[in-house]
């Protein structure tokens, strides 16, 4: 039968965990075809192995003897129809039952969940997936596990503007597993990402919980090693965005405050290329509601600034009326 | 924010002819970027054949805007962008282009269209960044007071009586693997790239 040879054919490309750049629904004769690294799944064919797979997994499921059948069904099927828990679930419970002890047992089921992502970016369920594993065994957690995750973060989040489940996901990355991360350089990408980026408001709000959960190096001990986050490893104590008060030492604060001023200084810059852009204008605001919460002052450093983005406010009053860009300045004074 | 083609038309008759092409598929997954890289082409040259000297327009269609303008000089410019790329940017963009191209290929040479650019190729890499390039452009649109005529789709540019389907039917630019495509990508209503 022809779909149950696709299946096999499809699993076999899977188990071998080749490179996969991409993964697409196509139009074309073939069912499946591989080239370089990339996988097409004809349209048609698609749409028959869900729908095949999906019915010979129900039949299977509560049958022990049809275990390595469940196996292949579950990886199959969590690449077709990434949306559906039962075979997430499936995978879980597997796990715990014969827990993975090795790091490439790890990465392993870390390649089966990473890659749905690359037909669906929008889907929560493989970045749950992830958390699960790396919770689980965060014993076998290295370094290069989590850039691959943060690889993933980006293309989903490249793949489909504004994505909630990629960027929910980072940040989890950074509160858990920050000690991992290069973190200079993340602040360095964030700053590219948000450049190209201007009205992904996901992307922002990740880059306010990174800058403001950052310990600084101070200017003479600017090593890698000197980045760390203020929670430390593996904690789950980060402070939120609701703007309460930062408990630190008069060294960090004032290292704090000239990061949160450049920031200003940036943001209004951004702004004042690209005025009809709300996402700008509320992180604006969300920092200078941080600001004045924990009373660093920057009024003094970006009175040219801020008097610019104001001089934009007015200009544009009409245009931005009724739009989110006022109701998000509401309150600061701007 | 991501520019994906510039193309520049000889407008001295109605029908436009292609000067020069510079496209960025990259984005797109491998077995999609020849068929977007035609419909690319294709949708230049039908709004090239569409926008009269002295006119600009700009076009939504999806996620992505087409920028047209034909100077009065009979030379024309198309620039196919996502939403967030700035319109101001993408026009001053392309008459910067214009005139660079002008200096190195004058109307007397372009019987030997269309042409490559490496240095134009550059210039269009680095327009990714449409901040980055905006202050070291010479040229001030904000002294240039010419409208830009808005649409909401493709289909609005079309005159009257002229259908989409027939026009990429009779395409030469789409290859009978993209006209599939688009026919299938119309009828299961599904994302057709571009158009």
């Amino acid at each position: 039968m022809a779909l149950e040879d696709t299946l096999y054919q499809l699993y076999t490309i899977l188990s071998t965990k080749p490179i996969l750049d991409s993964i697409s629904i196509l139009h074309i004769d073939e069912p499946i075809v591989l080239e370089y690294g990339h996988l097409g799944i004809n349209a048609t064919t698609f749409k028959g192995l869900c729908l095949y797979a999906a019915e010979r997994f129900d039949k299977y499921v509560s049958c022990n003897e049809m275990q390595t059948h469940l196996d292949m069904l579950s990886a199959v099927l969590i690449l077709l129809n990434p949306d559906d828990s039962r075979f997430w679930i499936y995978r879980r419970r597997k796990i715990k039952k014969s827990p993975i002890s090795t790091i490439d047992g790890l990465k392993s089921e870390l390649w089966f969940a990473e890659h749905p992502v690359k037909v669906k970016p929008k889907s929560g369920e493989p970045f749950q997936h992830c958390r699960w594993l790396l919770q689980e065994h965060n014993h076998l957690v290295t370094s290069g596990i989590i850039e691959t995750q943060l690889h993933l973060c980006q293309r989903a989040s490249s793949a489909y503007p504004k994505n909630y489940y990629s960027w929910s996901h980072r940040l989890w990355l950074l509160k858990n597993f920050g000690s991992f991360m290069d973190l200079e350089g993340e602040l360095k990408w964030s700053t590219g990402w948000v450049k190209m980026h201007v009205s992904d408001f996901s992307g922002l709000n990740y880059r306010f919980n990174l800058i403001t959960n950052l310990n600084y190096p101070t200017s003479s001990t600017k090593t890698s090693e000197e980045w760390t986050t203020s929670t430390g490893v593996k904690s789950t104590s980060i402070k939120s965005t609701d703007f309460s008060t930062v408990v630190l030492g008069s060294s960090a604060r004032k290292r704090l405050s000239q990061v949160a001023v450049t920031e200003i200084i940036w943001i209004c810059d951004l702004v004042a290329f690209y005025p009809d852009r709300p996402a700008l204008w509320s992180y604006l605001k969300m920092m200078i509601l941080y600001c004045d919460t924990n009373k660093f002052d920057y009024a003094k450093r970006c009175r040219k600034q801020i008097q610019t983005v104001q001089k934009i406010k007015n200009k544009h009053s009409e245009a931005f009326r009724d739009t989110a860009i006022i109701s998000s300045l509401f309150g600061i004074g701007l | 924010m991501k520019a994906l083609a510039l193309s520049l038309w000889n407008k001295e008759n109605e029908k436009a002819v292609n000067l020069l092409t510079i496209q960025d598929v990259a984005q797109f997954s491998y077995f999609q970027r020849a068929t977007v890289a035609e419909f690319l082409t294709f949708t230049s040259q039908f709004m090239a054949d569409r926008t009269a000297p002295g006119e600009r327009k700009s076009v939504k269609e999806k996620e992505y805007i087409c920028h047209s303008l034909t100077k009065t000089d009979k030379i024309g410019g198309v620039m196919i962008c996502d939403e967030e790329y700035p319109q101001r940017v993408a026009f001053t963009f392309m008459i910067k282009i214009m005139e660079d191209f002008l200096a190195k290929h004058p109307k007397g040479t372009w019987s030997s269209a269309p042409f490559t650019d490496a240095d134009i190729r550059k210039q269009f890499d680095a327009a990714q960044d449409p901040k980055e390039i905006d202050h070291l452009m010479k040229i001030q649109t904000d002294l240039d007071e010419t409208k830009v005529i808005l649409y909401d789709t493709i289909e609005k540019v079309l005159e009257r009586g002229e259908k989409l389907e027939d026009i990429v039917s009779r395409s030469e630019q789409l290859s009978a693997t993209s006209k599939q495509f688009y026919k299938t990508a119309k009828s299961t209503n599904s994302c057709c790239v571009i158009l």
